[in-house]
């Protein structure tokens, strides 16, 4: 018998193992902190294990010292590894894995931003996440930091942007521009139509949904602000928040249950895909083809409605099973649809992909290698389009995906024209899916009740594959009906940053909206502005302290 | 034709064209299944447009309009070419001296852009209206509307139409080739800092222009022989109104393309239809 991928683990680390805990399917090592950089690489480079994320934890309550974990999984197994080191509070500090995996850049400032663990050696440890005028040493994933904590005001901090290579003008795309109204900003540096480089700052707007969760919030409460975390795929990370707690409990939701998730993560995703054809094509100017693919979604947006109540935002699941069953009467309908939105999609796709001009514009644009996909952790169409084989429906099953036929959409054109298509082929397989489902829907209740309290400090992490990938979360159940900590770690976490090894020489400014945009990037808006005196008709532009005050005003209520 | 007629004309064109703009927002809304807006829309837009604040107040928004005006104006009176061709090119210098001068990055671009497009397509269209020339003998557009009726089509023409049609999307800054303004890619390109009553006479301008681009198509290159006073007018806007509908229809139709492409595809216009109308001109059919 072959040696499972579990023991070639413990294998390798059996002389540097402190403490194990072997879960199905989970593997949680602790492991001596200076060993963090070996360790690293033989699970990246020896045992080719895709990197998922770093999770730092205050554990001091528990042990007297913070826990930094790192995980990767083996998708070929259904199997995934958590790494944990113990990092004493006296000297929080532990060797950066940036240097092994380009795609660790953002989990470890973060970490950092939030735990206050340094990751030495890091090769940018600029702030990722804390806004610029937060004071230095509040971490505010520390337990003894109240989450309504408000930092008295500071003026004088900046964000320190890369200076643009000699000759190279900086280009701002975002906070705020036309196709991509969300608070991100791409420094694009040019040369003429050319990009030379490109820098970024991200999460003006960090809600902290994992300090509210851990310190107000209760196991049943969680799945609604969960499903606020995004406004396209919230319910992927509902159903991944439940079915972890499920999984750490130790308890099995009744099969209607799952049926009724998949289908309505399947309904999501046919919403997503279909949404970002339609942006595609207006961040190409192609507002007709734009405006169709909107209309033909409009009927899932109905059914969305039909089935849960609401548009978005389903509201339909609570830890042990979901709220609503699908009623018998209504499924017809739903078929209709189905068949409706599955026939549209087809012809408009055929429209859209015999347009040479959206050929033209898409067909070795924003190229992403495989290699650059292992490196950079990048997931869903946008790891697919570049022919690296993952999908978690099928390679870490969950909900009622082990019951259905589908199909994973594997291209390999590694180009904006391969992500369009995959999601194309995608949408269609989701059809098919919720067409099996609702035939296949078996009767029961959808609901198990859950009579005692959960076990404290069991932990588990599961991932779901949303419309923009895997979908991961982890979980350590706490005292007092809550979490101890929670950690969300949404596809576009690792997907946005590949989009700065998509900016290849060559890319023009043309270039760089559709394939920022072919990540799908999903971030959550604001930013600066300017003042001018009317009677003089002067412009000026506001001190960042001024910008403060007045926001500070507006502010009171 | 009299002074006074094109004078009356050109105001006429001047009133009008936002009307035109309307209808044209109206029909593509209905290419992209919507209602889209009512059809005086574009007329709302300039008065809120004038009632707003000018931050960015420049007398080449003036000069814009002055220019695509006068060119409106030399048409109707069937003047001199080359003065027509000179104005509407001096009306896309205004605007990439606006770009330019107010220092926006993506103006900067969207200006850059702007160039390189005329400096491709004005040899487009000039090279129809001398494939014309060349036959009429003569740089005036009455004799080159005259020789058009008498002679009728010939194989020279043909290649002008062509050429004017193909370069008519990029002088209306339509799409797939409205590149300065690229409003998913530099927000607006060349008008990105203009705003209140300068954007007002700029989108104005610009709803004239992309008139009088379908107005020159209609009256100079298609020629109706036998119209003249009344039914020549009522014909010339008729014919106009067709071109503006398939401009607005291919503008629907196709994305927008790179400036490369867009430069290679106005490349091969000119070696396929603009030199052709020249050198069968010269051959006399």
């Amino acid at each position: 018998m072959a040696i499972t991928i579990e023991q070639q683990v413990l294998e390798k680390f059996k002389d540097k193992t402190e403490n194990v805990k072997s879960l199905p399917g989970r593997l949680f090592i602790d492991l001596p902190r200076e060993y963090v950089k070996e360790a690293t690489r033989i699970m990246f480079e020896e045992l080719k294990a895709r990197y998922t994320i770093s999770v730092g934890t205050d554990a001091r309550p528990l042990h007297g010292n913070f826990e930094v974990l790192h995980f990767f999984a083996f998708d070929k197994d259904n199997f995934r590894v958590a790494l944990r080191f113990k990092v004493p509070p006296d000297d929080p500090k532990i060797d950066s894995i940036t240097p092994i995996i380009p795609g660790a850049n953002w989990a470890e400032r973060e970490v950092r931003d939030f735990i206050g663990v340094e990751p030495v050696g890091h090769p940018d440890p600029r702030r990722l996440v804390l806004p610029d005028d937060w004071p230095e040493g509040v971490y505010p994933l520390r337990k003894e930091v109240p989450y309504n904590y408000q930092p008295p005001p500071t003026t004088g901090c900046e964000f320190k942007f890369k200076e643009p290579p000699p000759g190279a003008t900086a280009l701002p795309i975002g906070p705020f521009f036309p196709v991509l109204e969300e608070p991100i900003q791409f420094r694009l540096f040019i040369e003429g139509e050319n990009v030379v480089g490109a820098d970024h700052r991200g999460f003006y707007v960090h809600r902290g949904i994992e300090k509210l969760a851990e310190s107000q919030l209760t196991y049943n409460q969680i799945p609604f602000i969960a499903e606020r975390i995004c406004g396209i795929c919230g319910f992927t990370h509902s159903v991944c928040y439940c079915q972890t707690v499920e999984a750490a409990a130790g308890i099995e939701i009744p099969l209607p249950a799952k049926y009724i998730r998949t289908y309505c993560l399947e309904m999501e995703r046919v919403h997503s895909h279909l949404l970002w054809l339609g942006l595609a094509c207006h961040i190409l100017g192609f507002d007709t083809l734009f405006m169709q693919f909107w209309r033909i979604r409009e009927p899932i947006m109905w059914m969305a409605e039909r089935v849960t109540g609401n548009r978005k935002n389903y509201g339909m699941n609570l830890v042990g099973g979901t709220r609503r069953n699908i009623p018998e009467e209504i499924r017809e309908e739903l078929l209709r649809v189905i068949d409706q939105t599955e026939a549209e999609t087809l012809e408009l796709c055929k429209t859209l992909l015999n347009d040479s001009a959206f050929i033209a514009r898409t067909k070795e644009v924003g190229i992403l290698t495989p290699e650059e996909v292992r490196l950079t952790g990048a997931l869903g169409p946008t790891a697919r389009a570049s022919g690296v084989d993952i999908d978690v429906r099928r390679d870490h099953p969950y909900q009622a995906y082990p019951y259905l036929n589908f199909e994973v959409i594997v291209l390999d054109g590694c180009d904006v024209l391969s992500r369009a298509l995959v999601r194309v082929y995608e949408t269609i397989e989701s059809l098919k899916m919720m067409r099996q489902i609702l035939k296949e829907l078996p009767e029961g209740p959808t609901m198990v009740k859950i009579e005692e309290e959960l076990p404290p400090y069991r932990e588990y992490m599961s991932a779901t594959e949303s419309p923009r990938g895997e979908d991961f979360h982890y979980i350590m159940l706490g005292e007092n009906n809550r979490p101890y900590r929670w950690k969300v770690r949404a596809p576009s976490y690792m997907n946005i940053p590949s989009v700065f090894w998509m900016f290849k020489p060559g890319t023009t400014i043309a270039d760089a909206p559709i394939t920022i945009g072919s990540v799908d990037p999903c971030i959550s808006c604001t930013e600066r502005f300017e003042i001018i005196d009317r009677s003089t008709g002067e412009s000026q532009f506001l001190s960042q302290k001024e910008m403060y005050e007045i926001s500070r005003k507006g502010g009171r209520r | 034709m009299s002074y006074l007629q094109a004078g009356i004309i050109t105001i006429l064109c001047i009133l009008i064209a936002p009307l035109l703009d309307g209808i044209m927002r109206k029909w593509r809304a209905r290419i992209h299944s919507r209602m889209g807006p009512p059809i005086h829309q574009t007329y709302l837009d300039l008065l809120k447009l004038f009632g707003k604040e000018d931050i960015s107040r420049s007398i080449l928004a003036v000069l814009y309009i002055a220019c695509v005006a006068s060119a409106t104006f030399i048409l109707a009176l069937q003047g001199d070419l080359l003065s027509f061709v000179y104005l509407l090119t001096a009306s896309s210098v205004c605007l990439v001296l606006y770009s330019l001068s107010m220092g926006n990055p993506f103006g900067v671009v969207g200006g850059g852009r702007e160039v390189m497009m005329f400096v491709i397509v004005e040899p487009v269209m000039a090279a129809a209206f001398l494939s014309c020339a060349i036959k009429a003998g003569s740089f005036n557009i009455s004799h080159l509307i005259t020789w058009g009726n008498v002679y009728g089509v010939q194989i020279s023409s043909l290649f002008a139409i062509l050429a004017m049609f193909l370069a008519m999307q990029a002088q209306m800054g339509k799409l797939p080739f409205d590149l300065a303004e690229a409003e998913t890619e530099l927000i607006g390109g060349v008008l990105l800092e203009a705003s209140g009553p300068t954007l007002a006479l700029f989108k104005w301008g610009l709803v004239l222009r992309q008139l009088l681009i379908a107005y020159l198509i209609a009256f100079v290159f298609i020629p109706w022989p036998g119209a003249t006073g009344a039914s020549l007018f009522i014909f010339t806007a008729i014919k106009t109104f067709i071109i503006l509908f398939l401009a607005t229809t291919v503008e629907a139709l196709f994305p927008r393309l790179r400036i490369d492409q867009a430069l290679g595809f106005y490349a091969r216009v000119l070696i396929a239809a603009s030199f052709m109308a020249i050198a069968f001109s010269t051959l006399g059919v």
